[in-house]
């Protein structure tokens, strides 16, 4: 990974690499609340933690400032299932940035991995919003310390398996799925029903755009 | 514009407050290190060793507090290293609060218990419980506070215990056993605890 970076994210089309960003991200309010509350204890003897909940999520969104196919993703039919202006954060749209906004409180833009509407999902929150980070048939490697201060999550996912298409505006064409953020989340928060969690990282990369046969393969490194 | 690294650094704040029948006697406050240690048990406590059934890296929680005669920072050498302090606290006074790589407090004493070198026997307390609930003062804040009464440390032989040096430590930790290890560390200019004073400890922990 490139130094001064610690999120990798490739994609490959039949095995070809036809894009890579390898970034930086920032860790959220959310999540430096989430290490200090899992320092602690509720009560001692016997010992209650405050909290419970490990890393195991990730999303991916078409929002903040990178996304450099906004035309795209301001048109139906994205835009009829993922309007903007729907998040808390009120965002008038590509505001988001990793490198002076901790206060992220959710994607700014999230698309949904499995799906059965094709109408304004974030208001029907029927979509899976997140999925659990890779894991190989062999359980024992899912967690990653390449150092012991590191914790490293690996992601892969092809598109057939997630990411939501609405329909192609004419039926024909195949859509593309303009990705520019992407997000960490803990076990307490929902996949489904709830597109805005915050996540405890937040990245922003220059857009990816996806199609039905890009995989795509992330790396993320969380340094302590 | 602000620079947010890509690394989670963890900033502290101790606070210890000597008091004689409510009246602070001395004060010692400052920064201090979170350890090599202390980043892998974050590292660790935030993962899963396996799904489906999940099961957890780690699971155990910031709980103890525990003090020592060691450090670079002791004033009274002369003190700590003569009866009744050494033996049975024998030791040197090399450990410093800059070195990421110390592990457990250099020479720990007792929070109650025998007067027995170290290893020390069953039944001593090496370690303090800290109070719960944690407090935070803002979300990723956290703040460990712990009384040491006047009967704690300084009993029995032990009149006067020339303390220079805490350490932080997790459930992990036995509290009958003398070297735990420890995830953050300070050093400080003696306190002479004796039966007249207790202390007070805040020590802070902030999520950067």
């Amino acid at each position: 990974m490139r130094e001064g970076t610690n999120v990798r994210i490739e994609a490959r089309e039949r095995g070809k690499l036809v894009a890579l960003r390898e970034v930086h991200n920032v860790w959220t309010k959310e999540g430096r609340k989430y290490i200090a509350e899992m320092m602690s204890l509720l009560s001692v003897d016997p010992d209650v933690p405050e909290r419970d909940d490990r890393i195991q999520y990730i999303g991916f969104g078409m929002g903040g400032y990178k996304q450099n196919q906004r035309a795209m993703a301001l048109s139906p039919p994205l835009s009829t299932v993922y309007p903007l202006g729907s998040t808390p954060h009120g965002s008038t749209g590509f505001t988001f940035r990793h490198d002076f906004m901790p206060t992220i409180t959710s994607l700014e833009l999230p698309v949904g991995m499995v799906a059965t509407s094709a109408a304004d999902v974030y208001s029907s929150g029927t979509a899976t919003w997140r999925l659990r980070v890779f894991n190989s048939s062999d359980n024992s490697s899912w967690a990653v310390h390449p150092l012991p201060n590191v914790y490293r999550f690996e992601f892969r996912a092809r598109l057939g398996t997630a990411f939501i298409f609405p329909p192609p505006p004419t039926g024909n064409e195949y859509p593309f799925m303009p990705l520019s953020e992407a997000g960490l989340y803990t076990s307490s928060a929902l996949t489904t029903a709830r597109p805005f969690e915050p996540p405890v990282a937040y990245v922003n990369f220059d857009t990816i755009q996806m199609s039905e046969d890009t995989d795509l393969f992330v790396i993320w490194d969380v340094t302590i | 514009m602000p620079h947010f690294t890509d690394t989670i650094e963890i900033k502290q704040n101790l606070s210890l407050i000597m008091r004689e029948r409510g009246k602070i006697v001395a004060r010692r406050e400052g920064h201090n290190i979170w350890l090599d240690i202390g980043k892998q048990y974050i590292a660790e406590l935030m993962t899963w060793l396996t799904i489906g059934p999940d099961v957890a890296e780690r699971s155990d929680r910031i709980k103890y507090m525990g003090f020592g005669v060691g450090g670079t920072r002791q004033l009274s050498p002369a003190v700590a290293n003569a009866p009744p302090i050494s033996p049975p606290y024998v030791g040197t006074n090399a450990q410093t609060d800059v070195d990421p790589t110390v592990s457990v407090l250099e020479r720990p004493v007792r929070i109650s218990g025998s007067s027995s070198a170290y290893p020390g026997l069953a039944g001593d307390v090496w370690v303090g419980t800290i109070q719960a609930p944690v407090v935070h003062s803002i979300p990723s804040e956290s703040t460990f506070r712990r009384l040491f009464a006047q009967t704690e440390i300084s009993y029995g032989g032990f009149s006067s215990v020339p303390l220079s040096e805490i350490g932080l430590f997790t459930s992990a930790a036995n509290p009958e056993n003398y070297k735990n290890l420890m995830v953050a560390y300070d050093t400080f200019d003696t306190l002479s605890k004796t039966g007249a004073f207790d202390i007070e400890v805040a020590w802070t922990i902030r999520v950067t």
